[in-house]
């Protein structure tokens, strides 16, 4: 037998979150060897059980304890130390500690540019997909995800119901029940992808909190750990290797991808050879990893002769709303899931803006996470704002916002990692026309808190935290010179190339990206399958 | 500085410094090994117990004192927050110093409402006498005002929210993967939920005991 040095896979897959964990899941069915290299370690049930806000959402230190990045609002700026992307740096990605919220995009949103024509200071595009191409691999993602819900939202034909019926309510849903039927909206269940009963060998969600930044230790939560992981390491043709943090994609005379060099973890140099590479380390990470990749051929960043890479980062706009109410809300018992409204999502320049949001109840489930909404309170008054805990009812708005050219990750030119690595730099302020959906959402969401009869409720600025929707930065598209991706998310330079992420939507969407991650890369998995079988991938 | 660079500023020393450490013995290891001072001296742990008091004060339920705020901090300025405690050991001591200058009294033995004018006075950036260089006043205390908030409400294991005072002031019944569940009748609010301090071994969770 080989030595596992001079090994070649038919696959290599950088990262395994809710893309890669699709394409690894997928092609080792379709009888590929894979080899997986994910940054960070392979965490479990015990993992989870011992977990608290402390670690995941304060110190990072049980998803992203390596975690190093840099931010700033434009080029003018130094960008400085920052802890900001809520994300996993673990086997599974962000996935494991995800909200779990599953939507389907509307199809205006595949065409933003279409329908709402250039916007200044925007880079909008249509998507080289449209909802009609995507239907049948959302409903892929859904039953391989056990979506939990009623009528499938955004579905082509009416209907189709979510392959799992919805969560038991909580008090406080009720609230928000009564208050926008008042208002004349129409509230269903959050599709969500946490089992609302046992489904295909994953348990049923046990309703014990501590969900959205926690791992799940049941496997009710839906992720590459707890679905395509299992069954791609049962093949036999998947290698894991968790603790490899890949560093650069090394290429040969032609300009194809040879190898991938990675550091362990006890930061030993490694090389892995495949005939074909799959990006999947989120739109920062995978962005990070190309323009890592420099060389004679590719001077700035591989795959990068549209100067695109990196660019177009988007993280959506969240309008948030808090209301004090008499009745208990429950926010913290089982998972995130509660009602939603979809009545103000479609876009509309009258409004003074372009885009839309759906609108959720998304209560403060944890006691450290609804503290830091208590501003600089200190003495009685943050006393009587913990007091008020079970009691605040909250609002969320998930913005699409505008593709802005000047958004972007790239290297930072001073600030290395543990390992030496140039950390990535942020560089990020909001387009006018994201501000302005924030503050109508905001309005629309203070009319709902008053139709539910708070006592008082305020505006929770979410622009100065942190985000885990990246988006952005290898945008996918037709033409070579505006977009780094292709329609299959194969690079327009690089035939052995594929991103299979957040980076490859031209536009955000007003709603959790997730589900869309993962249909998509069903559908790129597909393709990547039958190019295989005629031979067309070498 | 500008308002949103402060904010950014004061996030990093306070929380995220720690982050870009190398590993370090765990805050929770050292909550586990007791409450006696694992990295402040006695009059730093006094100052930072009076500071915390003022922050989470005792009315008719428990606050950061009954919590064991100062011992969450300590025991964190052991640990992932080391970084911070060369900024906690001068800002106490200019603190203390200030305080002696202007009343004669170090800050723990002023009375409430002396506490209460010196912490006002350096939230709003306008204390005199302000020595330390490490960080202004301001600052400091935004620093400690969070920190004294995790130590009330993070989990018991890391030596703060004591016999879970934090918790049961916000009506937070705690993680309840290990204890069994929790039933539709209980999320609608129809039958009670029992917290763990009622169902576990008061030691904390997760790593801690299994």
């Amino acid at each position: 037998m080989a030595p596992r040095r001079r090994q070649v896979f038919d696959v290599c897959v950088v990262g395994t979150g809710a893309g890669g964990g699709v394409m690894i899941d997928e092609l080792t069915r379709a009888g590929m060897s894979v080899v997986a290299l994910e940054r960070g370690p392979r965490l479990g049930h015990a993992d989870f059980m011992g977990h608290d806000e402390l670690s995941n959402v304060i110190r990072g230190t049980g998803f992203a304890p390596k975690l190093r990045e840099t931010l700033r609002r434009d080029e003018t700026e130094t960008a400085q130390p920052r802890r900001f992307s809520m994300i996993g740096q673990c086997v599974g990605g962000s996935n494991v500690h995800w909200g779990a919220m599953s939507w389907r995009l509307r199809p205006d949103e595949f065409r933003a540019l279409s329908q709402d024509g250039p916007i200044a200071g925007a880079s909008l595009a249509d998507w080289p997909v449209d909802a009609a191409e995507m239907a049948p691999w959302y409903d892929k993602a859904e039953a391989a995800y056990g979506v939990a819900g009623g009528a499938v939202h955004n579905a082509p034909r009416p209907g189709r119901r979510y392959p799992n019926p919805p969560h038991p309510p909580r008090s406080g849903s009720q609230v928000f029940d009564r208050a926008v039927r008042k208002l004349g909206y129409a509230p269903f269940p959050i599709p969500i992808a946490v089992n609302s009963r046992p489904y295909r060998n994953r348990a049923g969600c046990t309703n014990s909190g501590m969900c959205v930044m926690f791992g799940c230790p049941v496997d009710a939560k839906a992720s590459p750990i707890s679905v395509g992981l299992p069954r791609a390491l049962a093949t036999g043709r998947l290698d894991l290797r968790p603790q490899s943090l890949v560093h650069e994609l090394a290429i040969d005379d032609t300009g194809r991808i040879r190898a991938a060099r990675y550091l362990d973890a006890r930061g030993d140099q490694h090389e892995v050879r495949a005939r074909q590479f799959v990006l999947a380390g989120g739109s920062l990470g995978s962005a990070h990893l190309l323009l890592m990749s420099r060389s004679g051929r590719f001077r700035d960043g591989l795959a990068n002769g549209s100067g695109l890479v990196g660019r177009n980062l988007m993280y959506h706009v969240l309008p948030a709303v808090y209301y004090l109410h008499e009745t208990v809300t429950r926010g913290w018992l089982g998972p995130i899931s509660g009602q939603a409204i979809d009545d103000l999502h479609a876009s509309d320049p009258a409004r003074g803006f372009v885009r839309g949001a759906v609108v959720t109840e998304a209560y403060p489930a944890t006691p450290i996470v609804y503290a830091t909404s208590a501003g600089g309170l200190w003495g009685a008054a943050l006393k009587d704002y913990l007091r008020q805990f079970n009691r605040v009812h909250a609002l969320i708005g998930i913005g699409e916002d505008l593709p802005v050219h000047g958004n972007r990750v790239d290297l930072d030119p001073t600030h290395t990692d543990a390992s030496g690595l140039p950390v990535w730099r942020i560089t990020h302020a909001h387009h006018a026309n994201d501000l302005k959906l924030k503050a109508y959402y905001e309005r629309k969401m203070t009319e709902i808190a008053a139709a539910a009869g708070a006592e008082r409720s305020w505006v929770v600025d979410m622009t100065q935290g942190s985000t885990g929707h990246f988006m952005g930065t290898c945008r996918m598209g037709a033409d070579p010179e505006k977009s780094v991706l292709d329609r299959w998310c194969r690079s327009h330079e690089v035939d052995n190339l594929w991103v299979v992420d957040g980076g490859c939507f031209p536009t955000s969407g007003g709603y959790n990206p997730t589900l869309t991650i993962v249909a998509n890369a069903y559908r790129v998995a597909d393709h990547f399958a039958r190019e295989a079988r005629r031979l067309n991938l070498r | 500085m500008d308002q949103p660079a402060r904010r950014d500023f004061v996030r990093t020393l306070g929380v995220c410094l720690v982050a870009m450490q190398l590993p370090r013995p765990l805050t929770a290891l050292a909550a586990a090994r007791g409450t006696e001072p694992a990295s402040l001296a006695r009059a730093e742990w006094r100052c930072v117990e009076a500071i915390c008091a003022e922050i989470i004060p005792t009315d008719r339920d428990p606050g950061a004192a009954e919590a064991g705020c100062a011992n969450f901090i300590d025991k964190a300025l052991a640990a992932e927050d080391a970084q911070a405690l060369p900024l906690y050991r001068e800002a106490l001591a200019a603190i203390d110093a200030l305080c002696v200058d202007a009343h004669g009294h170090a800050f723990a033995d002023l009375d409430g409402a002396w506490r209460q004018r010196v912490l006002t006075a350096m939230e709003q950036g306008t204390l005199t006498g302000w020595t330390a260089q490490m960080a202004r006043a301001q600052d400091f205390f935004a620093t400690i005002r969070f920190h004294a908030l995790l130590g009330f409400i993070a989990d018991p294991k890391y030596g703060g929210n004591r016999d879970y005072a934090g918790w049961k002031l916000m009506g937070f019944p705690g993680p309840l993967h290990m204890v069994g569940g929790v039933t539709p009748e209980q999320m609608i609010g129809r039958q009670p939920v029992m917290p763990v301090w009622a169902t576990t071994a008061n030691d904390g969770h997760g790593g801690g005991h299994r």
